[in-house]
């Protein structure tokens, strides 16, 4: 029979798939670990030949396969799913950047230390150092790129929760479409295409421990990991792992954080599941920090995944509203803090938040988006109008006189210029909360970004998990690395970290000898 | 009416090749040309309604059993002979399985518009999602070489080729019912999630691809 409803119902059937896994182990262990994880020997022949193989087309495997070709190597391109771009390419648009040009015209000063300093206190002070370093010390640069490079276009600066100062370049097409479709087109001016529906099976890793190439599976049908035909492409130079993160598989969440189980939503692309992290771990790579996976605390319940809910919690309420605790009427957070801080906060006030703002807060908070947007989210159902502050408290039982209390005390705040209650930072416009209509979207936080993953190194190698050495011959990069981000990453850092390593496993598995 | 889940199970069962046994014959029906291409919510001029391959659609024979000539199918198991039939005709390809609810209106040499006339689209009675994509192209004339090569192997064609018929996808996003609150042809996501496959698939159930994310819920044909 057909693959039916294969998407539509993948989720559900990833969460069957819990259960059966956690069945197939059981029987596994008693049949013998070696069947459990067969490693792919070295094929007789290799079914094709190329310099530098890549997996995965998101930011960080796009960047790869642009700076291996750029230096001269033949480039197999791989993706199991039916489109290209991952989570690159449903993601917010928000890159960080710490003293840059859009900074400076606008009269904020800015430092890689700062953002640095920024990262690792989110990261709880887990980010391996050098790693962060690197991203933070390259963060200009690489905006820089994606505008010289590829014809970027950004629209403004944003400021992300958890960042000193705004310094997050936001993409004039509001989504990581912006860069995967510039890198994509210039991948296919340097004749690179991605290979879609085209699974990394194996790592084939040679008896002296160097990574030669894959198996992979042509027509591949996600979810079924069965699908498709085996074919091995031999990699002469190197083969370059970018395949994302894990958060929308329940199985390996659950085995990392056994609270992040199948009922929790994900932002997250129907991909990013776990086989090639496996697979790395199968041939010997080390994975870091797993545990570490991060909820977005500016989702809503009244939709699904990422959807429109996050342009209004934090476009617009984060730092022109508030964040209300419905059962007390209080703010009960800093709405511009880390995403764990505020996610943490969420789920201790028992998941029962909404954010808000007034009618002035939404035009300022949504300046230079789409003017559709706030219809799409009513229509959507996940944004509430309320003609009144009496209306609003009474659709979701609110306090009204703590409400109003809460208001005032925000408002004499704004008058005073500093946040006495949370400590928030004001941007200029900042203005008291007053102007009807009010708006609310309801919070529940959801699975968004996997900090855990393949140790690396500052050249983007793959560690060893027996002797700590890199891989010869394996790049890792982006989310399905870890260490860069430590404990929480910060918003907009993501792309500056798959982007910035992604050219680096790329600049270095074409440097590698043929 | 909806046609009851075993029947139509067994009709998605039927799949790709039984259905290129239909059409084989190979002319194109003036009468459907200047039409809207049987598109739902087409109205794009007449010109662009030509198929990909120049003007020669294989069809189903409908209209002039004298006209009608057969194209002799190479390769594949159920890909070869002469086994065709009349346009419409479900016995052709489905022999005794019955596709049809009891009591549907015969079928035979109806071109998709006449279907249309019940089956309005966009209606409780749409057929969208109903019967596979390959099934309305044969029932509006175009056939397998339409879109695929005229040898083995059959590759999915280029987007240029939907595109050849259906306009470009800023026609069609202009197109889409603009009373849904997002646009399946104007994704955010850019380029790559407009591409005609991701969710109309010919020889399989379409998908939304959308709804792995999304609550849009979109009625795709
Ligand atoms: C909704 C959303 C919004 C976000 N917004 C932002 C933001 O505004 N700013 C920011 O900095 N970060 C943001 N992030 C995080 C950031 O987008 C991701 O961390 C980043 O895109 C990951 O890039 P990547 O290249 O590592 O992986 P991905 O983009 O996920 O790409 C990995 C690719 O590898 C493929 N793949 C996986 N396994 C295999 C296999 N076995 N074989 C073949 N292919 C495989 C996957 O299908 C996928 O296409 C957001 C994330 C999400 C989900």
């Amino acid at each position: 029979m057909k693959s039916k409803y294969m998407g539509r119902k993948a989720r559900l059937t990833r969460r069957e798939m819990l259960g059966t896994g956690a069945l197939a182990g059981v029987s596994v262990a008693l049949a013998g670990a070696v069947e459990a994880a067969p490693r792919a020997g070295i094929p007789d022949s290799w079914d094709e030949e190329v310099d530098v193989v890549v997996v995965g087309t998101g930011f960080a495997g796009l960047a790869a396969a642009i700076e291996a070709a750029k230096a001269g190597a033949s480039v197999a391109l791989l993706e199991k799913m039916r489109t290209p771009g991952g989570n690159s390419i449903i993601s917010g648009g928000v890159i960080a950047a710490a003293g840059s040009p859009m900074q400076a015209e606008e009269g904020i000063e800015d430092s890689v230390d700062s953002l640095y300093d920024d990262m690792m206190k989110a990261g709880l002070h887990l980010n391996h150092p050098k790693l962060a370093r690197i991203v933070a010390e390259k963060s200009v640069e690489t905006v820089q790129w994606t505008i010289d490079e590829l014809g970027v276009e950004y629209r403004g600066l944003t400021h992300m929760g958890g960042h000193a100062v705004p310094r997050s370049y936001s993409l004039s097409a509001g989504s990581g479409s912006g860069i995967i479709v510039p890198q994509l087109n210039k991948l296919k001016e340097m004749g690179v295409e991605p290979r879609t529906r085209t699974l990394l099976k194996h790592l084939i890793r040679d008896a002296e421990g160097r990574v030669v190439g894959v198996q992979i599976h042509e027509k591949f049908k996600h979810p079924n990991m069965d699908s498709g035909k085996p074919k091995t492409i031999r990699a002469r130079k190197a083969v370059v792992m970018a395949t994302g993160g894990f958060g929308s598989d329940p199985d390996f969440r659950m085995l990392q954080d056994p609270r992040l189980g199948g009922d929790l939503d994900t932002t997250n692309h129907p991909g990013a599941t776990s086989e090639a992290l496996r697979e790395a771990m199968n041939i010997g790579c080390v994975l870091i920090q797993p545990s570490w996976i991060q909820l977005g605390p500016w989702t809503s319940p009244d939709e699904r995944g990422f959807g429109y809910a996050p342009h209004f919690v934090q476009g617009v309420s984060a730092s022109f509203g508030l964040w209300i605790d419905t059962l007390t009427g209080k703010r009960f957070v800093n709405e511009l803090a880390d995403r764990k801080t505020r996610a943490d906060a969420i789920l201790a006030a028992g998941n029962k938040c909404i954010a808000m703002s007034d009618a002035e807060g939404y035009a300022k908070g949504s300046a230079g988006r789409p003017t559709d947007t706030l219809d799409k989210m009513k229509a959507n159902g996940v944004l509430m109008e309320y003609a009144t502050l009496e209306d609003m408290a009474a659709a979701h039982d609110i306090p009204l006189e703590a409400l109003q209390a809460t208001i005032d005390t925000f408002n004499q705040s704004v008058d005073a210029g500093v946040d006495s209650d949370m400590k928030r930072y004001f941007p200029n416009n900042v203005g008291k909360i007053g102007t009807a209509p009010y708006y609310v979207v309801r919070l529940s936080p959801k699975i968004h970004h996997c900090m855990g993953g393949c140790g690396i190194n500052e050249k983007a190698q793959a560690l060893d998990v027996v002797t700590g050495d890199p891989i010869p011959g394996l790049y890792v990069a982006g989310e399905a690395s870890g260490g860069v981000h430590g404990a929480s990453r910060l918003g907009s850092c993501a792309y500056a970290d798959c982007l910035t390593f992604g050219r680096i496993a790329g600049q270095n598995a074409a440097a590698e000898a043929g | 009416m909806t046609i009851p889940t075993k029947l139509r199970r067994m009709f998605w069962a039927s799949g790709f090749f039984a259905v290129c046994l239909v059409l084989v014959s190979i002319c194109f029906p003036s009468s459907l040309v200047g039409q809207n291409c049987g598109i739902p919510g087409y109205t794009g001029s007449e010109q662009i309604c030509a198929p990909a391959n120049g003007g020669l659609g294989i069809v189903l024979a409908s209209d002039s059993g004298d006209r009608r000539r057969s194209r002799q199918q190479k390769g594949e198991e159920g890909h070869s002979g002469n086994a065709f039939s009349v346009l419409g005709k479900c016995s052709s390809c489905h022999l005794e399985d019955p596709v049809l609810p009891e009591g549907h209106v015969a079928t035979v040499e109806m071109p998709l518009a006449h279907c249309r006339t019940c089956h309005t689209p966009k209606r409780p009675m749409s057929l969208a999602g109903k019967m596979p994509l390959d099934h309305k192209h044969a029932l509006v004339g175009f056939g397998c070489v339409a879109c695929h090569s005229e040898e083995a192997p059959f590759e999915e064609p280029e987007m240029e080729v939907c595109l050849t018929c259906h306009g470009t996808l800023a026609q069609l996003a202009a197109r889409t019912d603009p009373s849904l609150h997002a646009n399946p042809h104007g994704s955010p996501h850019g380029a790559p999630y407009a591409e005609c496959t991701l969710c109309h698939w010919q020889h399989e159930e379409s998908e939304d691809y959308c709804a792995t994310c999304h609550d849009f819920d979109f009625a795709l044909p």
